[in-house]
This record gives structure tokens, C-alpha cells and sequence, in this order.
């Protein structure tokens, strides 16, 4: 099964140069299905950015069963958003900063029942891309939803 | 230590090297090492493995447990998690405003004695069932965890009028008694 659904071209522009609107486009990237039965069954790890990694540590105080299970519990009509996104703040490639082509995606979780818990607010926002060659699902940010930021991205 | 191949550039060495976080300590912030994160030589990516995850999740863990008023959002939203309950009956239970807990889970400052409340709910159990009982709160044990340890250690038992936390370590009475007992303290 194919991890990529759609296939786009990276901006021409630094990211930071483009507006919030700019970054996104649509549809989305990733097989949600492809990437959760990876997940599954060992083909694909996760690993975080060290900015995700403080957020999910300090603002949801996951394990790495609770980030698999979030995952395992995503469904597409979940999906809020494609964007542009770099994974962390530094890494450049011949001088270059890489940008990634992300999905976004937000779930009430209940890591205690580990499942989809719809009054488990504020849900939990994602934004996550898949490096195929590397077999890694890389999440870029993942966090308790702020409500007005990221409720327009809707 | 060298480690493996960077996934992002493909080129540079990977290490793992240790870094400090902030906790929150009530109004203060206390520095935490030991944390765990893998850094590429060539391109200065940083990551953090699922091990990794794990290990810094212990440290956080043991911060919780042993540094008083060391109360991060995670540990509240954990609280919440554990009895399926939402920010505003959290908030209810520990006697504070309407939206309190979705203010300190967004990052608000805790004063000392709130965090202190909060940790207690947290690590020591029977806590939240006895906050349920004095305001008047129906906690739902049908959406509790089947495996959480909160449920292998709910024992408010009457005692001479009170009701007197009792382990499951030291009371035989426990098994038959933390039904009835609990669903007491919830009616």
C-alpha cells in the first residue's frame, strides 16, 4: 500500500515568507490507512521533533503506546488540513532548510481508554509527514488544540 | 556516541545527547537534566526517538512524584483522562473557578497550593473520589479505566462516621467493600 495519496511540488518561496494561508493547500498527503497499518505492524516508527517531543511530554504527558494508539485511532474525518511545514527550526541540507509536506489532523483522545473520546477537549492537533525512504512517520507538532489559532485553520 | 545515519540528510552522524526542560513548580520553574534527544552532526536536526520518549516520560513522572508542586498541563489533562471528566468538572472538584483547569492546561501559572492539589490528585489515590464526595460529584465508573490504578485503590470506607481511606495493601475488607463504599461516596 502506498504512504503518499497525492503528490505536489515543494514552494518555490522560504516558508517564511509565505502567510499561514500560504503554506496549506489541498488535498491531503498521506494514506491515513497505509500509514496506521505501518504503524501496526512495525514497518513505520515515529519520531518526534524536539518541539513536539516538549509538547507531548508537558502539555498531554503521552508514552510512546499513547502516540501509537492516537494514531491507530485517527480517521479521515478527522483530517482538518494540508501545509507546508518545516519539522524543526535548524535542519538545512546544503545550506537549504528542508520544508515537509504535512497532514493535520485533530482527535479527542483519551489516552486512559485509549481511544476517541469526542468530550476529551480540547482535542489533540497533529501535524505529521511520512519520510518514505527513511520508513519514519516524522510528527513536526502535536499538542492540545489552542482555540482560536487553531480552530481558522479549519 | 555515535548512533546511526541522519533520516533527514542522509549524511551526517547521529548522537544522543542529554538536555534540560523547565518544569513548572507552582510560580517557579525548576530545571530538569537527563533528558534524552538524538542530534545529526551534518545538519543540526534534532529528534527524539520512541525510546527516548519513554526515558524523558520517566523523568517527567518521577518529577511529578517527588518535586513538590511540580504540576505541568500534562498532569492535569492525565487527571482528567483518568475519570473521563471535562476541564470544567475538574475545575468544580477542586473548588476553583469555572475554567481554572482549561486556563493552567493552556500554560497559565499555577499558585503553590493549587499545584499541590493537583499533584495529590494525581499520585495519591483516593484523592479525586474524595473530592467528588465533598462537592457533590458523580464521578461515572463506567468510564473508568479498567486497568487504572485508581480503580484497584478506591477503599473510602465509613469509619465511626468518616470516611477513612484504606488501602488495598492493608484491608482485607477491600475487595468486598470498594463497591458499595464507592458508590456511596459517588451517590
Amino acid at each position: 500500500m502506498q504512504y503518499r495519496e497525492y503528490s505536489l511540488a515543494p514552494p518555490d518561496h522560504d516558508l517564511e515568507q509565505l502567510s499561514d494561508s500560504g503554506r496549506k493547500f489541498s488535498p491531503r498527503i498521506w494514506n491515513l490507512q497505509a500509514v496506521q497499518t505501518g504503524l501496526a505492524n512495525g514497518a513505520l516508527e515515529i519520531e518526534l521533533s524536539t518541539k513536539a517531543s516538549d509538547q507531548v511530554l508537558l502539555e498531554l504527558g503521552y508514552r510512546s503506546n499513547h502516540l501509537k494508539g492516537f494514531f491507530a485511532s485517527l480517521e479521515r474525518h478527522h483530517y482538518l488540513c494540508s501545509e507546508w511545514s518545516y519539522i524543526a527550526s535548524e535542519p538545512k541540507i546544503n545550506g537549504m532548510s528542508v520544508s515537509y509536506a504535512c497532514d493535520v489532523y485533530s482527535m479527542g483522545f483519551n489516552k486512559g481508554l485509549m481511544k476517541q473520546v469526542e468530550k476529551m477537549r480540547p482535542y489533540v492537533y497533529c501535524k505529521f509527514t511520512v519520510k518514505e525512504d527513511a520508513k519514519k512517520v516524522l510528527v513536526a507538532t502535536m499538542h492540545p488544540e489552542r482555540d482560536l489559532a487553531d480552530r481558522s485553520r479549519r | 556516541m555515535i548512533y546511526r545515519k541522519c533520516t533527514h540528510c542522509d549524511i551526517g552522524n547521529t548522537r544522543v545527547v542529554e538536555y534540560s526542560m523547565d518544569i513548572p513548580q507552582g510560580r517557579r520553574k525548576v530545571k530538569v537534566p537527563g533528558f534524552l534527544k538524538t542530534v545529526c552532526d551534518g545538519c543540526d536536526y534534532e529528534y527524539v526517538s520512541m525510546d527516548q520518549l519513554d526515558h524523558n516520560a520517566d523523568i517527567m513522572e518521577s518529577c511529578a512524584e517527588n518535586i513538590q508542586a511540580a504540576v505541568y498541563p500534562g498532569i492535569l489533562r492525565s487527571i482528567r483522562e483518568r475519570w473521563n471528566i471535562t476541564q470544567r468538572q475538574l475545575s468544580r472538584l477542586f473548588g476553583a473557578g469555572e475554567s481554572a483547569v482549561g486556563k493552567w492546561e493552556s500554560g497559565a501559572v499555577m499558585s503553590g497550593p493549587s499545584a499541590l492539589l493537583a499533584q495529590c490528585a494525581y499520585s495519591v489515590p483516593g484523592t479525586v473520589e474524595y473530592l467528588a464526595h465533598l462537592a457533590d460529584f458523580k464521578l461515572n465508573r463506567r468510564e473508568l479505566h479498567k486497568n487504572s490504578v485508581v480503580l484497584d485503590a478506591i477503599a473510602w470506607r465509613p469509619h465511626k462516621g468518616n470516611f477513612v481511606y484504606s488501602s488495598a495493601a492493608n484491608s482485607h475488607l477491600y475487595e468486598k467493600n470498594a463497591e458499595k463504599v464507592f458508590d456511596r461516596v459517588a451517590a
